[in-house]
């Protein structure tokens, strides 16, 4: 695993750990059948996702999706699949 | 009558999806009808895998297609999934209220109340396979410039996807076949990781799109007028549903899971779609960067999705009007190759043939070159 996702991974559970830390606190976990608690709690988690997307996007930088890191795995299974037995 | 035929085909997804909701709202171990209904979609499309057909245009060359019919079941769909939501939402609650098992009958139907622990496992494997099978009406509504747009971004942010209706036209289509297009997986990536990286890559690119959109008119990338925060602020509703109806683990679990599965087939689909082909950066999208799927259930099922080929030269065209051009083509259907794409070491096995044809017979000498220097 790159260290950079690595990073972002570890931010992204303190980040959420906290927000859930902070529910619980507020014994969200008992009042979440009240509308106000239901929509207050909802809007509470789709922040938090918002927030933990952008930690991802800036920690792991522009192109998280590049072939270039494919290339060494590809590599090593055609290796293996021309391998003779 | 052909014109008939040729509307009601594109119907097994809307008629399923009602039937998964009726398992749902009867109880029991009804509530694994739509999982049944899948397994069984996956039989029939591998049983009729050889029959290809063309798309259907009378003697004047005009498609038998009724845009306001087929529109109208698109927009009719996100009612559908909102549906969906609703009454694996009251399985859950009931769930979660520990309801006592009895059973009644309302308007016709026979409903059993009460819930074990595996058949709400179930509800929520049969909504999140129907939920993820949304995508097919928020795709094809992506590529309409009206109000098919917003319904799209409505039907995607019932599975937490929001931002693929921006990304799809504006960025997939566009970079298709590239480094630069998340969407389009490199060969030697599994399905899995696809999954991960081609979501949060279409999330970067509207989140980018929206903060250089709103630098350059002035505002705060922190407002109501960010597309990217838009979109899932469309999600909310869902979030509130279950978190009331289940609370912070059962609710939220379920709906995480329902997000899950919803956006695993979604991703599994570009993943189907593109896997390991390339195109020269600034070169026009041809047919030949695109695999087809085109046996007959599947283009029934999935509203012609799987003419790939098609779609991303004529982008604008209605599904009803997409034909074979004969472009790269699998040979199966999308629940066939879906199987076989769960087992990475025997998918990646099954493509050797098919990257080898068409490296030798489709790709250009330039795409030959970028493909070595990927190590392919």
């Amino acid at each position: 695993m790159r260290q950079s996702t690595f990073l972002a991974l570890l931010l992204v559970s303190l980040w959420t750990s906290l927000i859930a830390f902070a529910l619980y606190s507020f014994d969200a976990h008992l009042h979440y059948r009240e509308l106000t608690w239901a929509i207050s709690i909802g809007l509470v988690l789709i922040i938090t996702h918002m927030v933990n997307m952008t930690i991802y996007f800036k920690v792991r930088g522009n192109k998280p999706y590049s072939w270039n890191k494919y290339k060494k795995q590809f590599d090593s299974l055609k290796e293996f699949s021309e391998r003779k037995i | 009558m052909k014109k008939l035929f040729v509307n009601m085909r594109y119907l097994i997804v809307p008629a399923m999806s009602v039937i998964t909701i009726l398992g749902l709202l009867s109880g029991g171990n009804y509530v694994w009808t739509g999982v049944i209904l899948f397994g069984l979609c996956a039989v029939i499309d591998t049983a009729t895998k050889n029959i290809h057909l063309r798309a259907d245009f009378d003697e004047n060359g005009n498609s038998y297609g009724i845009k306001f019919f087929q529109y109208g079941v698109m927009y009719l769909m996100l009612v559908v999934f909102i549906a969906l939501q609703l009454a694996l939402a009251w399985k859950i609650y009931q769930y979660v209220n520990v309801t006592p098992f009895n059973v009644v009958n309302a308007y016709g139907l026979t409903i059993q109340n009460g819930i074990t622990t595996t058949n709400l496992i179930g509800a929520v494997i049969s909504a999140g396979l129907w939920a993820g099978i949304g995508i097919i009406y928020g795709h094809e509504l992506s590529h309409n410039k009206k109000e098919g747009f917003f319904i799209s971004r409505l039907i995607m942010s019932l599975s937490g996807a929001s931002h693929f209706t921006y990304a799809h036209v504006y960025q997939h289509h566009l970079d298709l076949a590239h480094e630069d297009d998340p969407a389009t997986a490199p060969r030697g990536r599994n399905v899995y990781m696809h999954t991960w990286l081609s979501h949060a890559g279409q999330g970067k690119f509207s989140f980018e799109l929206e903060k250089s959109r709103l630098k350059r008119q002035g505002k705060s990338f922190l407002s109501l007028d960010n597309r990217w925060i838009l979109g899932y602020l469309y999600s909310l509703p869902s979030i509130i549903l279950f978190v009331w109806a289940g609370g912070l683990f059962v609710g939220l679990l379920a709906l995480l899971t329902l997000w899950l599965i919803a956006n695993f087939e979604l991703e599994a689909l570009n993943y189907m779609g593109h896997y390991g082909l390339i195109r020269e950066k600034g070169k026009p999208v041809e047919y030949r960067h695109s695999w087809d799927n085109d046996s007959v259930f599947t283009d029934w099922f999935f509203i012609a999705i799987g003419r790939q080929a098609d779609h991303h030269v004529r982008g604008e065209t209605y599904f009803w009007e997409l034909d074979d051009v004969k472009g790269p083509n699998y040979g199966i259907g999308y629940f066939s190759l879906f199987l076989i794409t769960l087992i990475p070491p025997l998918f990646r096995s099954y493509m050797k043939k098919h990257l080898d044809n068409w490296d030798s017979k489709y790709a250009t000498e330039e795409e030959r070159k970028i493909a070595k220097q990927y190590g392919y």
